[in-house]
């Protein structure tokens, strides 16, 4: 009897439960968080990550399980009706905010009201360099299709190179949502490592000349113009293309809230309290989809890899870009901003003004590199509306 | 579009796209200097400031200014901090010098006193 219990208990314990994939599973999570922690990769990001992974791959908690429902003859009116028997895990139903495309165009609307869209304002040709980056998101789409990823998943791989992870979430999670895993990990680890990989690609681009290219100052930027921009976009991209109206509408509505000077509460809620609610859902639930079966196999190894590539090629064609506006306009352009083409915001940024400093140390191109990397957020939202209008 | 994708699909699925993303920004970059002669503000208000700014400034600098370098961050940062209090743009105030005063009294002195008022309050 009483040995009866303790075999119960012990086959009902994670112990008994556990196999090797989930196993492998949580020192993979092990691993994440010591890198989030210990080294400082994107922490705020990748703490939530690899915390939900570890809670969905201990057996037995079915922390991701989906609710059981029967579709019944109600006995009084005759009609279809169906009902929940068991309910889901708790990460289930967080993580619909994920599965609905909820979570990442609020975060947005925090981005949003973190923008400062002034530098874009005071130099447009910046803007090309912003679509320019986005080029890596298609070189990359290519090759996954070569690979023989289907459509949808190759989409989802690609917009690893806009460095966007909201935007990659979200198009994942429309498009391929059984790779949000490892398109997670790879898009929010490359965001962390810009300043590793894009300084070896600037470098290898440009000659130092260019490099020490000092740009002229940017004209100062009035209020209203910056109050009528995130309108004008919005109305402008969401007729075009109506597919990206849930990313660039988040975008505009959180800057409209910083900009307007009289909605400083929607605008800091936006940009602290909500976008860190929504993070820490995210991220859990995000992580909580890697199950064994979805991460450990071949296409994992692949999308990280694609991942890069996507990335380096950004860079690349947003520096030769950049090459091109330095020939036109008479060496006034210093090609490095077009690195910064590629979202990832601020980070990016920084990277183009340090690799500038150090060819000229009066060169102070962090401002300069600010329009094309805003411009960029902007343009992965396009690129994933579009490849949403294909796929979706 | 289905989920089996061709090669030839894909490249037209990337021209399309990257054509898109390219004619949208531009349209937003023609937007914003279309913009500019919109949105420009009356700035007479403004431009009245400048002439106050001529005279040189004298503040005490506890920094070391050893390197050239410094002192251009010194004076991007002085001139920021005037532009700030003066509520105008950087462009718009002109600084011919900065100079450094020299401490009138010693740095120990100048402690007591403070910690004299902080006691006080």
């Amino acid at each position: 009897m009483l040995m009866e219990i303790f075999t119960d208990f012990w086959y009902s314990t994670g112990f008994a439960l556990m196999e090797y994939g989930h196993a492998v599973m949580l020192l993979i999570s092990f691993v994440l968080l010591y890198l989030a922690i210990a080294k400082g990769f994107e922490p705020l990001l990748l703490v939530p990550i690899a915390f939900g992974m570890m809670l969905a791959n201990l057996p037995g908690a079915n922390l991701m399980k989906e609710p059981v429902v029967e579709i019944i003859r109600d006995a009084s009116t005759g009609e279809l009706v169906s009902m929940t028997k068991e309910n889901g895990g708790l990460l289930y139903y967080l993580y619909l905010g994920v599965k609905l495309g909820i979570y990442p165009p609020l975060i947005f609307m925090g981005v949003g009201a973190m923008t400062d869209f002034g530098p874009l304002i005071a130099n447009p040709k910046s803007v090309l360099l912003g679509a320019a980056a986005q080029f890596g998101i298609f070189a990359t789409f290519v090759g996954a299709i070569l690979l023989g990823f289907t459509g949808p998943e190759a989409a989802s791989i690609g917009i690893i190179g806009g460095a966007d992870g909201p935007t990659a979430l979200y198009l994942t999670s429309q498009l391929a949502p059984h790779l949000l895993g490892p398109i997670a990990v790879a898009a929010y680890s490359y965001t962390a490592l810009v300043p590793i990989i894009q300084p070896p690609i600037m470098r290898a681009l440009t000659t130092k000349e260019e490099r020490a290219v000092v740009m002229e100052q940017l004209r100062p930027v009035s209020k209203r113009e910056k109050i009528i921009f995130p309108i004008v976009v919005t109305v402008l991209v969401v007729l075009i293309l109506p597919s990206a109206a849930p990313l660039v509408g988040l975008l505009m509505i959180g800057n409209l809230f910083r900009e307007t000077g009289l909605t400083d509460r929607l605008s800091k809620t936006a940009q602290n309290e909500l976008i860190n609610i929504v993070t820490i859902f995210l991220g859990v639930t995000v992580g909580a989809t890697a199950s064994a079966e979805n991460f450990m196999n071949f296409q994992t190894v692949s999308i990280i890899v694609l991942g890069l590539v996507a990335f380096a090629i950004g860079t690349a064609v947003g520096v030769i870009f950049g090459k091109i506006m330095y020939k036109t306009s008479g060496g006034k352009v210093n090609p490095l901003i077009g690195s910064a083409g590629v979202s990832a915001v601020p980070m990016a940024a920084r990277v183009a003004q340090k690799v500038g400093q150090e060819a000229n140390p009066k060169n102070f191109l962090l401002m300069h590199a600010m329009g094309p990397n805003v411009a960029g957020v902007i343009g992965s939202a396009i690129a994933a509306g579009m490849l949403l209008m294909f796929f979706g | 579009m289905g989920n089996e994708v061709t090669m030839g699909e894909a490249l037209v699925v990337t021209v399309v796209s990257m054509l898109v993303v390219f004619v949208v920004l531009i349209l937003i970059s023609l937007t914003i200097t279309f913009l500019k002669s919109f949105g420009a503000e009356k700035k007479e208000v403004k431009k009245q400031e400048p002439a106050k700014e001529e005279k040189p400034m004298e503040k005490e600098l506890a920094v070391n200014m050893t390197q050239e370098e410094d002192q251009e961050e010194l004076i991007a940062v002085i001139t920021a901090a005037i532009a700030n209090s003066l509520g105008v743009d950087i462009p718009e105030i002109n600084i011919r010098s900065i100079r450094r005063t020299p401490q009138a009294t010693t740095v120990w002195r100048e402690m007591g006193k403070q910690e004299q008022l902080m006691g006080k309050l």
